[in-house]
């Protein structure tokens, strides 16, 4: 089985060492075959466009880290079909691994903590912090409902994004957002808790200073109106039967 | 290759500077970085590190996703999973091992 995984250079350097190399083959095919375990059997958190989450977790416990893994299709098309590439994937994985991680430092704008990335067996991962609870997808599948603070609140941290972080999401729909809670998704429930932004891989950092309230921008050689990360939220928010918001409750 | 990001080595370098391992032996020390993160750095060369896990018994042997050997100077490898220690044994994911 072959890896991908990439020893350091102090490491590289003592490679002749038999038991290392022995110890090097060893963890590699492990680590393969976890993934492949993970890929096989393990539960589905979400999928989208550009990749797979899968939860990482042994027989006797599980532990809320999630691993992120590009589909392999979309990773050749970067060299067949570059333009179709970046519809589904503007970053490389590895470019959107560091962008999460900058967001994140930054600590203004609520987005699962990212820990590692790598290569195995042909498959592109980064594993990272998972978040527990429901998208705002899901919350409006299964009837449920978010108090007006939360819709606040994602105003709130999408104009940060803008604004502190210097990055434009672009792919800002109901699932990739995600309220933080216990609470199971029930019919008529309220869901509440903290808000997090998911899944940077179509985002771009803003070129200019984001200052008009139209959140027009221009971002590299294209304007781009930051109204329109709000259309799809603006479309659900009106208070009808059936609206996942509710005004004035906590 | 197996890289951190730089949000968790910034976390991992307070929690070396704070001087806490959960587990430590000649051959290194063991951190918590959260419920279910944590690393290892090490006082023996990494050659000696393989060649100790090698003999370690298959089933006290931790699996290959939940310590991941990465490229960082401080930290020599990063473990996925719940960590504790009872009575001197490290415990991860509800299943003892031995790491170090």
């Amino acid at each position: 089985m072959k890896s991908e995984i990439r020893p350091s250079r102090s490491l590289e350097k003592s490679v002749q060492i038999t038991e290392y190399s022995e110890y090097l083959e060893t963890i590699n095919h492990e680590i393969a075959i976890e993934v492949e375990r993970i890929i096989a059997e393990e539960e589905l958190l979400g999928e989208g466009r550009a990749a797979k989450v899968f939860e990482v977790s042994v027989p006797s416990s599980s532990c809320p880290v999630c691993i992120k893994i590009w589909r392999p299709e979309i990773l050749l098309m970067a060299q067949t079909d570059p333009l179709e590439y970046h519809k589904r994937q503007f970053h490389k994985p590895i470019e959107e691994f560091d962008l999460q991680d900058e967001i994140y430092s930054r600590r203004s704008v609520a987005t699962p903590k990212p820990i590692a990335f790598g290569h195995i067996e042909g498959h592109v991962f980064m594993a990272m912090e998972q978040i527990k609870g429901h998208t705002l997808q899901e919350i409006i599948k299964a009837g449920a409902k978010i108090p007006s603070t939360v819709w606040d609140s994602i105003q709130l941290e999408i104009i940060k994004l803008h604004r502190e972080c210097g990055v434009v999401h672009r792919d800002l729909h109901g699932g990739n957002i995600m309220i933080e809670t216990d609470e199971p998704l029930v019919e008529g429930v309220i869901i509440s808790g903290r808000v997090f932004i998911i899944d940077f891989g179509l985002s771009c950092h803003v070129v200019g200073d984001p200052t008009r309230e139209d959140y027009e921008l221009t971002i590299g050689n294209n304007s781009v109106r930051y109204t329109n990360d709000f259309s799809y939220l603006d479309e659900i928010k009106p208070m009808k039967p059936g609206s996942p918001f509710i005004k004035g409750t906590r | 290759m197996i890289k951190l990001s730089k949000s968790t080595i910034v976390d991992a370098k307070q929690a070396i500077a704070n001087g806490a391992p959960v587990f430590s032996t000649e051959r290194g020390s063991l951190y918590r970085l959260s419920d279910s993160t944590g690393f290892i750095t090490l006082r023996i060369p990494q050659t000696e590190y393989a060649q100790f896990t090698l003999a370690v018994e298959e089933d006290k042997k931790p699996k290959g996703i939940e310590v991941l050997l990465i490229e960082n100077q401080d930290i020599k490898f990063f473990v996925f999973g719940k960590i504790e220690v009872e009575k001197g044994v490290v415990i991860l994911n509800n299943r003892p091992v031995v790491i170090l």
